[in-house]
């Protein structure tokens, strides 16, 4: 069975800065896999470039088979594919149950509004105005959207930056039931001990090149991994 | 969550729970109840022509503030241009009328249609770009239309403009022998505008285009097509903004280069729309009266003088704006609020 | 060719003072991101300033210039206290209104005490000839003292700490503020010289244009469509874009007729954002 999410050779550059360089790796439906690297290793213009925000200079990106790169957001959304933002966003004017209805693409909007607010553990907060939620609730809300559209294959993009410890703890369970619903998690962090925790895999990024990639275990062990982060705890 | 720090996101119109607005039928009934009194007024209230005029007037005004509002309410983009397509309106329906038999009930049609096209092709090249480009392309378009309006001597009589054939007393020419069956049909379009509006905000297109207005780049992340999102409320701001356009044009039985696609007219949407309170369905209507009415006061003071009723009316919309920001509108909520009762309350279910 | 390269001079010569209130339009949407809509209209004001020092006091243009941009750096001060200080906190539509009318109203009055007729100096006519061409000399004075402003204004953003902050405000206006920098100081200084560069260009262009009370709203389209088409957050990016468009007014003003210059420069306007959005210079990334 081929991955859900194949990428292959993602190269993006800014002008003379190769920000991302020749990255490939696979993602499936049910498992997690972690990115991580230092700052400025350019996690964040990978999920772009996955996302429809950037649009690779070379390589492919294909969803279910289908090529996708360049392609705009929406597209990647309605085929199958939702991040959330490092920086949370939303629709400052509208509550959070409208915030959700806005990314339910199909019918029976209002129960599919309840179930990715259930599944974010945002019931209690669904008639609320987004302006009035607290950071962490401004991060479910962010699952919660990427639940709405019924997207499987998800990118969190530093869903945990900014959470005081008890706020991580909850959430990890979250993102552990995702996976157990069968959705394929690109989970992007700072926190190596949460990526450690909740992935399957493990994908070291710097400086825009892949520096290794596999087990949880192997990765983290490896002495260039530990090189790359030098001064930082790694579990 | 819009990048912006610690900024309100302003009288920005809202699905709020408001007494009417959870009761639909109560809404359309008072609405309708609404167009009869208004729809009678040169009965008993203006039964002179002048007033009916005047009245004429804040209904075009009250149209094409609504079309400026749908717009920049809804999808955040600001028109400074909007004259691009009232003028389209008015010419494509003088053009019509001057040169063809077309009698004006489908002349102002097309005109919609035409303006819904011009709308079309702005839209194309400014919905890739942000709000600022936006505005200024819009100012842009307007100014070049001006100009092939002045150089199209043939088709539309140039910079001296072009007069409408008179045909007095024929109904099926849309020509009667008072303004007031014409004040009618205006008062129809807005109220059907109204509606339109109302409609919307309260559809899940409407939650669309506020999704859009709030955060692109969220929407985006929510699978709306954004740029399909703003052309189509591109176009249908423009379609209503030709129509009224054209109804002007039939109104004064003439159109010229600098009242069709003048900055001045393009101002005259912007000022509409936004003294009325941008935070309510009925803010354009609100502001079209005060408009026409200070334009009328403002040329009473001043004996016809032009230029200082302009300085009258600007400096008191000024002043207004410095110290009531939020607008007419605005300020009946706020007078609402002060006396105990809350309308813009969010009520719990 | 004689009349294209001509032509072209001119262009670039005037083309110079319109890039500088150019920037100066860019330094106050840069940080307080409001269109001000009087700008163009400072400008004509400062015209008439200069018209009338010249002609009825004859006084010196090169006196008149810098006098102009100390009345005219003092007044925009006074108005971003009185006016754009509490505006830039207001949603954009009351901005907006505010700044419309307060132009409409500095328009009509200006109507009201010098008419609508174009007043221009002797000075329009005069001229040099620089192998075959015919340069108006005031012009060429002109671009050597856009070329000055220039050379100071890039000195004060690049060698000063409150040149420096205004250049961070109209980098990333928010990075600037969570840096703590003042920015309402900076806001207060970017303002001002921006009034103060429409009055230097102003009092220059007098020299050799005519005024007329509604030039106002040209010059501030071109000074906007300059700025956008030089790229949104680049202050020589402004500069360029002005004088681009000066030239291609100039020259169209010229080959096709005045009544289509304008035509022309937004077509320009428009060619160069759907090629390249973000202006000519623009490092601001396109979020949609």
């Amino acid at each position: 069975m081929s991955a859900a999410l194949t990428v292959n050779g993602l190269t993006k550059s800014f002008g003379a800065v190769k920000a991302v360089s020749d990255v490939t790796f696979e993602l499936n439906q049910g498992e997690v896999v972690g990115l991580i690297g230092p700052n400025g290793a350019g996690k964040s213009t990978v999920v772009n470039c996955l996302s429809g925000i950037l649009r690779p200079d070379a390589g492919s990106v294909r969803l279910h088979g289908v090529e996708m790169a360049g392609k705009r957001p929406y597209r990647f959304v309605r085929a199958g594919l939702a991040r959330t933002f490092q920086h949370p966003r939303g629709f400052a004017t509208m509550t959070v149950r409208e915030n959700l209805a806005a990314a339910v693409r199909r019918h029976e909007i209002d129960a599919r509004v309840a179930a990715a607010a259930r599944g974010a553990g945002l019931t209690s907060r669904l008639d609320s105005p987004v302006q009035m939620l607290s950071l962490s609730e401004r991060r479910r809300l962010e699952v919660a959207r990427v639940l709405a559209t019924g997207a499987r294959i998800v990118l969190l993009d530093e869903v945990m930056a900014g959470l005081a410890e008890h706020e991580i703890e909850e959430l990890i369970p979250l993102i552990e039931a995702l996976v157990a619903e069968g959705m394929g998690i690109l989970l992007v962090e700072h926190l190596v001990w949460v990526v450690n925790r909740l992935s399957h895999r493990i994908i070291v990024l710097d400086r825009g090149q892949v520096l290794a990639a596999g087990a949880p275990a192997n990765v983290l062990s490896n002495p260039i991994v530990v090189e790359a982060y030098l001064g930082q705890a790694l579990a | 969550m819009s990048t912006e720090v610690a900024r309100e996101p302003g009288a920005a119109m809202t699905a709020r729970q408001t007494m009417l607005a959870r009761r639909p039928v109560l809404t359309v009934t008072a609405g309708g109840v609404a167009l009869l009194i208004c729809a009678s007024l040169p009965l008993w209230a203006f039964p002179d022509d002048y007033s009916v005029g005047i009245l004429l007037q804040i209904a075009i005004y009250a149209g094409y503030g609504l079309s400026w509002h749908l717009l920049a309410g809804y999808t955040g983009q600001y028109s400074f241009g909007h004259a691009t397509f009232f003028g389209t309106g008015a010419y494509v329906l003088s053009v019509l009328s001057y040169h063809t038999e077309v009698s004006p009930w489908f002349g102002i049609g097309l005109a919609a249609i035409g303006a819904a096209l011009v709308g079309l092709i702005v839209g194309l090249i400014a919905v890739r770009l942000s709000g600022l480009f936006f505005g200024l392309i819009t100012f842009g378009t307007s100014l070049m239309l001006g100009v092939a309006a002045n150089q199209l001597v043939d088709l539309t009589g140039g910079a001296a403009g072009l007069p409408l054939p008179l045909r007095v007393d024929q109904p099926e020419m849309m020509q009667f022998s008072t303004q007031v069956p014409l004040f009618e049909i205006t008062l129809v379009v807005v109220f059907g505008y109204l509606l339109l509006t109302w409609g919307l905000l309260r559809s899940r297109l409407g939650l669309l285009f506020r999704s859009v207005r709030d955060d692109p780049v969220a929407a985006d992340a929510s699978g709306v097509n954004v740029r399909g999102v703003r052309l189509g409320a591109l176009c249908l701001s423009a379609a209503m903004a030709g129509l009224i356009g054209a109804i002007y044009a039939q109104s004064l039985l003439f159109i010229d280069p600098e009242s069709a696609f003048g900055l001045t007219q393009s101002v005259n949407a912007i000022f509409t729309a936004i003294i009325g309170g941008v935070g309510s369905v009925l803010g354009p209507v609100f502001g079209a009266v005060a408009f026409v009415l200070l334009r009328e006061l403002g040329i009473a003071i001043s004996e016809g003088n032009g230029v200082y009723s302009v300085l009258f009316y600007s400096a008191v919309v000024f002043v207004l704006i410095m110290v009531a920001p939020k607008g007419l509108a605005g300020i009946g909520r706020s007078l609402a609020a002060l006396r105990g009762r809350s309308f813009g309350k969010r009520v719990r279910r | 060719m004689n009349l294209l390269i001509e032509t072209l001079l001119n262009g670039l010569l005037v083309g110079g003072v319109y890039g500088i209130f150019s920037v100066g339009f860019a330094l106050q949407f840069g940080t307080l991101r409001i269109i001000n809509f009087t700008h163009g209209d400072f400008v004509m004001l400062a015209m008439y300033l200069g018209f009338f020092a010249i002609s009825r006091y004859g006084l010196n243009p090169f006196a008149v210039i810098p006098v102009a941009m100390v009345v005219f750096g003092l007044v925009g001060a006074g108005l971003f206290t009185a006016v754009f200080d509490r505006l830039k906190d207001e949603p954009h539509e009351i901005q907006l209104i505010a700044t419309i009318t307060m132009s409409a109203i500095i328009t009509a009055a200006t109507q009201g005490f010098f008419g609508q007729d174009a007043r221009s100096l002797d000075t329009i006519s005069d001229g040099l000839n620089l192998f075959g061409v015919h340069l108006g000399t005031w012009k060429v004075i002109g671009l050597g003292i856009s070329v000055l402003l220039a050379g100071g204004l890039w000195l004060l953003l690049n060698r000063t700490g409150i040149g420096r902050e205004i250049r961070a405000s109209v980098d990333d206006n928010v990075a600037a503020r969570l840096q703590g920098i003042n920015t309402r100081r900076a806001y207060l200084v970017a303002f001002s010289l921006g009034a103060l560069l429409a009055g230097a260009a102003g009092a220059t262009l007098a020299t050799f244009y005519p005024v007329t009370p509604s030039i106002g709203a040209n010059l501030l389209v071109l000074a906007f469509a300059g700025v956008l088409v030089g790229g949104a957050g680049s202050l020589p990016g402004a500069f360029v874009g002005g004088l681009l468009l000066a030239v291609v007014q100039q020259v169209t003003a010229t080959y096709q007729s005045p009544a289509l210059q304008n035509a022309y420069v937004f077509l320009l306007f428009l060619f160069i954002l759907v090629v390249k959005p973000t202006g000519l210079f623009g490092r601001l990334a396109r979020v949609d």
